[in-house]
């Protein structure tokens, strides 16, 4: 038996004044260079939870678009975003037309079930690795099942996911590879998919992470690691724990986070000392009033005050911080865009990505405007790109948002916006050179 | 006044350290970002130790553009 496993990867903006902006201004280009090559975690991870008398294969979609589909498989299995979820189902298409049948899972699927099992034989709902064994033997009898289902949400044990098949990529088309300490976090943000899918937040131990990173290590020698957690440093003792291992090893890295990383000198001198490089972290707003409603326990509203200090403590010590905001919150009014670009401007983070609020399917925020009469569209997931708009604003039309939007772009994308921050960025290196900032 | 060699050695070491490589696998020709994989902060950050080390300006647009330490030598020299 043959296994073939997709990734569909990157996404593209379908407004276009705003891809054009997309491909012209260098900010915007470097990050999305970024996310459109990095290769897909899940499949690595079912490689590995893969018999060894199954012969398997790692491939990405623009693989198909460039040589062909490939028609070696007896199995063809398909996970996508919510953005790429119609050329994930076009995919799919294409391999059960041509015989071979297909089982499509990752977040899209796990969200709208009903809709991925039109493109395919059996439909991964949840997370994959305890269904997986089971959706191979069924393959292997030709007795595939339209359903597998996970019992609850987030009841996965973590600590039995095993170390992913790294091997099979091909590392010269890659920057950057994944590797996951957490799944899921505490704030549970309205808008944030992945809390509803990963239900409870779990943690990896400290050595199996490690077991990870040394893999990648025996495999790459001078490896740049993603972290594919939505919020890594929340439990600060295993924090610190995991961050002195890091130490150890001789990588650079990149992580998603929140602001109380900043609260502990001690995590942000490991930090520094353990190879990160940038710390994305989502600020999402400056209007107290667009706090309403965000997450579960208000705990960003609470934290707002010190996004400042936080940003300049972590840029110190020579990790940068890319900053993230959400236009179109509830409470935002055609005064967000100035707001924000004031911020960025006399913060100086090295970093900034802005997204327009999005209802994915399945979140919270889908259902409240849905249930207000505020969605575009009934269906538009190939709109769900981050940057299009798919909702009436509550306190600015259509209009003002997507234009407020393209002038911000321009302003934090520019050339002089990011020559400015960089200057600021050495500047701040060279006082902790002096002596100036700890290290 | 620091010679080129000096300058290009204390180069050659601190971009060996930043690109975790062996000093002599740098010439003075290597590009820092194609050949050894340095990212635009690693950049930056070179150009934070050479304006300390050797209290120089480079001029903002040259902030991640200097990508050999030979060019970055010649700089140096050109204020120094």
């Amino acid at each position: 038996m043959k296994v073939g496993f997709i990734a569909m990867s990157g996404v593209r903006v379908r407004t276009e004044e705003l891809a054009a902006l997309g491909v012209s201004l260098p900010g915007f280009v470097e990050r999305g260079n970024v996310i459109a090559s990095l290769p897909s975690l899940a499949g690595l991870i079912l490689a590995a939870l893969t018999p060894a008398d199954v012969e398997l294969e790692y491939l990405e979609a623009d693989d198909i678009e460039k040589h062909g589909l490939r028609t070696d498989f007896d199995l063809v299995a398909l996970s996508s975003f919510t953005a790429m979820a119609y050329e994930c189902y076009a995919l799919a298409d294409r391999y059960r037309a041509a015989g071979i049948p297909v089982v499509i899972g990752g977040l899209h699927a796990t969200l709208m079930p009903l809709e991925a099992k039109e493109h395919a034989d059996a439909v991964c709902v949840g997370e994959g690795e305890s269904l997986w064994p089971q959706i191979l033997a069924d393959a292997k009898a030709k007795k595939l099942q339209p359903y597998y289902l996970e019992t609850k949400r987030g009841s996965y044990d973590v600590t039995t996911t095993p170390v992913p098949r790294f091997e099979l990529l091909d590392l010269d088309r890659y920057n950057r590879v994944t590797v996951q300490t957490s799944r899921g976090c505490p704030l549970d943000c309205e808008f944030c998919a992945a809390s509803k899918i990963f239900g409870a937040y779990r943690i990896k131990p400290v050595e199996q992470v490690m077991a990870e990173v040394d893999r990648v290590l025996e495999i790459w020698k001078r490896p740049f690691l993603e972290l594919a957690d939505d919020n890594t440093f929340v439990n600060k003792g295993w924090s610190k724990q995991f961050l002195r291992e890091m130490v150890k090893r001789d990588v650079r890295w990149f992580t998603e986070t929140d602001v109380s990383v900043a609260d502990d000198p001690e995590l942000l001198s490991l930090l520094a000392d353990s190879g990160c490089q940038q710390v994305l972290i989502g600020l999402e707003t400056l209007n107290p009033s667009s706090f309403d409603n965000l997450d579960r326990t208000d705990w960003k509203r609470k934290r707002f005050e010190s996004y400042e200090r936080a940003i300049d403590a972590i840029q110190s010590r020579g990790i940068t911080v890319n900053g993230c905001f959400i236009l179109g919150l509830d409470g935002d009014t055609p005064e967000v865009f100035d707001a924000v670009k004031s911020f960025v401007e006399r913060v100086k983070l090295l970093e900034v990505q802005v997204t327009v609020l999005t209802p994915f399917p399945g979140t919270r925020l889908y259902d409240r405007l849905k249930a207000e009469g505020r969605l575009l569209q009934p269906e538009f997931w190939d709109r769900c790109t981050l940057f299009d708009v798919n909702f009436v604003p509550k306190r600015m039309s259509v209009d003002e948002l997507e234009g407020g939007m393209r002038g911000l772009f321009r302003a934090l994308y520019s050339e002089d916006a990011l020559l400015s921050r960089k200057r600021h960025y050495v500047e701040l290196r060279k006082k902790q050179l002096a002596g100036g900032v700890p290290a | 006044m620091t010679s080129v060699d000096e300058i290009v050695e204390t180069l050659r070491g601190e971009v060996a350290r930043a690109a975790r490589v062996e000093p002599e696998s740098i010439s003075t020709g290597t590009d820092l970002v194609h050949d050894l994989g340095l990212g635009s902060v690693d950049l930056l950050n070179l150009v934070a130790f050479v304006e300390v080390t050797y209290a120089i300006t480079i001029p903002d647009r040259e902030l991640v553009s200097l990508t050999t330490i030979g060019r970055i030598a010649s700089k140096i020299r050109e204020q120094t």
